[in-house]
């Protein structure tokens, strides 16, 4: 195998697959990238087993063939490199020559026989959707799926689609049982008409990051997403990128998103997320509990810490329901507003002990809520 | 102005505290090591028994063997404690400053004392006369500029021996000992550092004050500068007080010794209701649980759990002490005593309770049961505060005996 390639395409390609390659070394390949040179460019290739992402760059090619290489090796040359044109040889025995002006690497590979097979996608099952506003639906509920948590289930985003004559919902779900996040919005003109009525499946926290990532790169081109049984598709720009999906039942999270009524706290958002970040400096490190309370023209926020001191702050308020007191993990509460749009945010809360209901002020289709602490 | 400190230490100040106890083991090669086990090591060695051969660590086995005559003494950890206690209250009325290192071993500063009590070294005399006459103890006294300093002269002196190491003297008086004598090395290296001083045949602290840093630090790497600075007398770490965490503990002796678990469990939860309404009256939550038991074989085991949020119910606290408790409770050997004391004692104000969660079905029924055990243990408060600590029981403490009432608070 034998090209050549510009250092920025090559380390572009090679940005985009960092996230996806296996870090944890469980099998030696899986740390490698594949390298697939064919006529009209390189396929760079790169898996974990659970999600997997192709690409094609230019190139121009002297020689086809393939190879693996070890992903961050390569991304630490290429970033020390200045922008020029690179040439890629690849021996007999795999060893990789990367020549870049006067400097000259050789990096070991592996044969590409050893590498995993991306998995074939089924074209017949595959349920397409648009991905407009998808970019703004994983942005609002990612922060709440959970971290290696315990329940297996938690750690994926739910995707759900619900389909009627007249109208299409796109809605995801994210939650690690401490919070959730529920994001909609209508796809109606972009649905196709051979499309599920109904159609919900888990995709891996991880997946979701890498598709967030790169709907953010922009480009030209409209992103799509589709389902089959057991897997994930998403294609922006050349890219394609595969997740397997997580098989298990989600909670029954409506259960637990309270009835909206109109008692509620509506506070200004910036106020609040300040008052919060400012309040929380003192709050204990593991919990970051803060004392809230809703009273009838403001709200007034306290930390205390028994090595460290207290902090009060008070901010203005218009509050339709009753007065009550809670505790909040200000994190939780944060991590709500950082993806809050609009200016104000209301809070609805029947008890210290109930679940807290978080809405954005002008977008209806963004449902937070946050459980409290015991204070 | 010259830091003037005191090392006090009262060597094998277990052997002394049996040695007052029982005077007929006074001229006797006397060691501490747990008597139940024969692959047991020494713990500590009398100076008769050191003239033996004998050396703490050693196997016990090997002990009898090298001296048929010692006497082996089981530890004692409540004498212990309370001589350290009576000790300390005796220095500090003489040092604003003091920093216990072991039992019977303590630093005193008594930089600027000498308006109030004359010089340090007529000062730390008056403390071991003190000590002598109130404790039956003799101990060694170190005087000298620094905690390095003082500590090393305590170790050249014999009980009731005292030496001073006047101000600009330290490298003097350091300069012939040994470097092993060095009591601040770091444990784990120990041995390689010794080892590597053997080496460049530097013995005495007096060598290594004579070699240029440069070249010890070839050898030693960045400690080098350390010990030189050491080895020249030189040591700025300050006397720190003891911080004084405030805790409440009870203890119970059981006698007949048992060994049925639930008959233990019971006085376990009675010793617990006491605390708990202990903190409750105090208006306090603590956040660690500690439990020791005591074998009749002597054997004690003790352990601790952090218990967050802090509470004062004995219903939260009791799932913990009965995990401890079993994993304390191991061995199948009769227990003799058992403690519990509850510490990071804190104000209620300063206390969070659990992140409550989205999708656990139990929580209502859960919430609703604590509140619940909490109104009845309150309402038990009011009923013990009015009639008595005897006027009322829970059920499974009722079966419990008078005399296995709480022996001990502190």
């Amino acid at each position: 195998m034998k090209l050549r390639i510009s250092r920025d395409e090559l380390l572009t390609g090679l940005q985009r697959v960092q996230g996806v390659v296996e870090k944890r070394n469980t099998m030696p390949i899986l740390s490698n990238i594949l390298l697939e040179a064919k006529a009209d460019g390189v396929d760079i290739l790169a898996t974990d087993l659970e999600i997997g992402m192709r690409g094609l760059y230019k190139a121009t090619v002297e020689e086809p063939g393939s190879v693996t290489l070890s992903a961050r090796k390569l991304y630490e040359i290429l970033k020390e490199l200045r922008d020029c044109e690179i040439e890629l040889t690849v021996s007999e025995n795999k060893w990789t020559t990367i020549q870049a002006g006067k400097s000259q690497f050789k990096i070991v590979g592996l044969p590409s026989s050893e590498y995993p097979q991306m998995p074939t996608i089924d074209r017949e099952s595959l349920t397409p959707l648009a991905g407009v506003g998808l970019n703004d639906l994983i942005r609002k509920t990612l922060f709440a799926v959970g971290d290696n948590d315990a329940r297996y289930i938690l750690n994926g985003l739910l995707v759900s689609l619900t389909a009627s004559d007249k109208k299409a919902t796109l809605r995801l779900v994210g939650t690690d049982g401490h919070r959730l996040a529920v994001a909609e919005q209508d796809i109606s003109a972009s649905l196709a008409k051979d499309a599920p009525k109904e159609m919900k499946a888990i995709i891996p926290k991880k997946a979701a990051q890498e598709m967030r990532r790169l709907l953010e790169e922009g480009g030209d081109g409209e992103p799509l997403i589709g389902f089959t049984k057991n897997l994930m598709i998403f294609r922006k720009s050349g890219l394609l990128l595969t997740s397997r999906l997580m098989e298990g039942n989600y909670p029954n999270y409506q259960q637990v998103v309270p009835k909206e009524t109109n008692k509620q706290v509506t506070l200004d958002k910036a106020e609040f997320e300040g008052a919060l970040r400012r309040v929380a400096v003192l709050s204990r490190d593991k919990t970051n509990a803060v004392k809230v309370t809703f009273a009838a023209d403001h709200v007034t926020l306290f930390s205390s810490n028994p090595d460290f001191g207290e902090a009060t702050e008070e901010l203005a308020a218009k509050n339709t329901g009753s007065e009550v007191t809670t505790g909040f993990n200000a994190r939780y509460l944060l991590d709500v507003l950082s993806v809050v749009d609009g200016e104000s945010v209301s809070l609805q809360m029947e008890t210290p002990l109930s679940p807290c209901l978080l809405k954005e002020g002008s977008n209806s289709g963004f449902t937070c809520v946050v459980m409290p602490i015991k204070v | 102005m010259d830091r003037q400190i005191v090392y006090f230490q009262i060597p094998s100040f277990e052997i002394a505290l049996a040695r007052r106890q029982d005077v007929a083991l006074r001229h006797w090669p006397v060691a501490i090591a747990p008597t139940q086990s024969a692959r047991a090591c020494l713990r500590e060695v009398s100076q008769e028994a050191y003239d033996d051969g004998l050396r703490p660590g050693m196997p016990v086995e090997l002990a009898r063997r090298l001296c048929p005559a010692i006497h082996l003494l089981s530890s004692d950890p409540l004498r212990v404690h309370t001589a350290q206690h009576t000790l300390q209250r005796i220095v500090a009325e003489f040092a604003p400053i003091w920093e216990p290192v072991h039992p019977g071993h303590v630093f005193l500063d008594l930089t600027g004392t000498r308006r109030l009590f004359g010089p340090a070294i007529d000062t730390a005399v008056r403390i071991e006369r003190e000590i002598i006459r109130r404790e039956r103890l003799t101990g060694v006294l170190g005087v000298g500029t620094n905690k390095l300093v003082s500590r090393m002269a305590a170790t050249v002196v014999q009980p009731p021996e005292l030496c001073e190491v006047r101000p600009g003297l330290e490298p003097n008086f350091l300069a012939p000992l040994s470097v092993s004598l060095l009591p601040r090395l770091p444990e784990r290296s120990t041995k390689l550092t010794l080892a590597l001083l053997d080496d460049l045949n530097l013995h005495t602290l007096g060598a290594i004050a004579e070699t240029p840093v440069p070249y010890l630090e070839v050898v030693l790497g960045p400690s080098a500068a350390l010990l030189h600075e050491w080895a020249r007398g030189i040591d700025s770490s300050p006397v720190l007080p003891t911080v004084q965490h405030p805790s409440v503990e009870r203890s119970i002796v059981i006698s007949p010794d048992e060994i049925d678990d639930a008959q233990l469990l019971r006085s376990l939860y009675h010793l617990l209701e006491h605390l708990c309404r202990t903190l409750r009256g105090q208006g306090r939550v603590c956040r660690r649980l500690q439990l020791t038991v005591r074998h009749s074989d002597h054997v004690e085991i003790s352990k601790h759990q952090l218990l967050d949020p802090g509470t004062w119910w004995e219903s939260d606290v009791y799932p913990h002490l009965k995990g401890l408790f079993f994993s304390c409770f191991r061995r199948r050997v009769r227990l003799r005593t058992m403690a519990v004391r509850l510490d990071h004692l804190e104000s209620p104000a300063h206390q969070w309770g659990a992140q409550l969660s989205l999708f656990d079905d139990e929580r209502p029924i859960t919430f609703a049961q604590h509140e619940r055990a909490h109104r009845l243990t309150l309402a038990l408060d009011r009923l013990r505060t009015r009639f008595g600590e005897h006027a009322i029981q829970r059920g499974r403490t009722s079966s419990l005996k008078r005399e296995r009432s709480p022996k001990k608070e502190s």
